[in-house]
């Protein structure tokens, strides 16, 4: 698996570049964890970079969102294709998460949601 | 009576799900197989041979998936087998999705996938062997 992950207007910004060997690396959800843990718990994750997602994937992005959610955060998804978008549908894991198309619209999600 | 025009053997282990990802993949290219129909078929690899290579033998060591795939008449023709635990994958209950995310299983969701992405799907045991049938239309 290969990610990336950097701050912008404190939020953490995942990059999901593969999703290989998932049944045996944890890397993500234990960095994701760790932040959790320091505070940081509002999540961009953009997947732009994603051919097609399996099951072990989707339930990556349903932990994490679960952890920053209990912890009072969030999760936006970003940049998702159509081909990902079906598997979302089909999952019905589309009214689940917040989706935005535009990096500046998930940060703005984050502002509104920090206002109220 | 269903022919295959490949067939590969792999072992139980992550990395044979990349391996027959690639040789199915360009074995479609030869047909020219919509890439979109590629894809969603590699994803039932994955589901399929991830629930085998982490459930199907309870004896420790490398044992055989038999993957076989062909085109025929307008549809892809798929068969997984292996010698494991016997095993129907669509017998798994599917997730609730009426249960908050919070409070979901997340087990049966990829099974899920596997059921509509293919058009047809069907589990037999045979000769102490799993076998499952897939097929799909292009």
């Amino acid at each position: 698996m290969k990610y990336t992950i950097k701050e912008t207007d404190n939020i953490q910004l995942i990059k999901i570049l593969d999703l290989n060997n998932l049944l045996v690396d944890e890397s993500l959800t234990e960095e994701v964890t760790q932040h959790i843990q320091q505070g940081n718990t509002e999540f961009i994750i953009d997947l732009a970079a994603l051919e097609y997602i399996v099951s072990a994937g989707l339930s990556l992005l349903i932990s994490i969102l679960t952890r920053a959610r209990s912890a009072g955060g969030d999760v936006v998804i970003l940049n998702i294709s159509d081909k990902l978008q079906r598997i979302f549908l089909i999952t019905r894991l589309h009214s689940t998460f917040t989706v935005k198309e535009t990096l500046e619209d998930a940060i703005e999600h984050f502002a509104k949601a920090n206002v109220r | 009576m269903i022919t295959y025009s490949k067939e590969i053997i792999v072992t139980n282990e992550i990395s044979s799900i990349e391996y027959v990802a690639d040789q199915f993949t360009a074995h479609c290219q030869t047909d020219s197989i919509d890439p979109k129909v590629i894809i969603k078929v590699n994803v039932v690899f994955d589901e399929l041979l991830s629930n085998i290579i982490k459930y199907s033998y309870e004896e420790e060591g490398a044992h055989p998936i038999y993957v076989d795939f062909g085109y025929d008449d307008g549809r892809l023709n798929i068969q997984i087998r292996d010698k494991g635990l016997p095993f129907n994958p669509f017998h798994v209950t599917p997730p609730d999705f009426s249960v908050p995310l919070e409070e979901r299983t997340i087990g049966g969701l990829g099974i899920y996938l596997v059921k509509n992405l293919m058009d047809t799907y069907q589990y037999e045991r045979i000769n102490q062997e799993n076998v499952v049938t897939m097929s799909k239309f292009v």
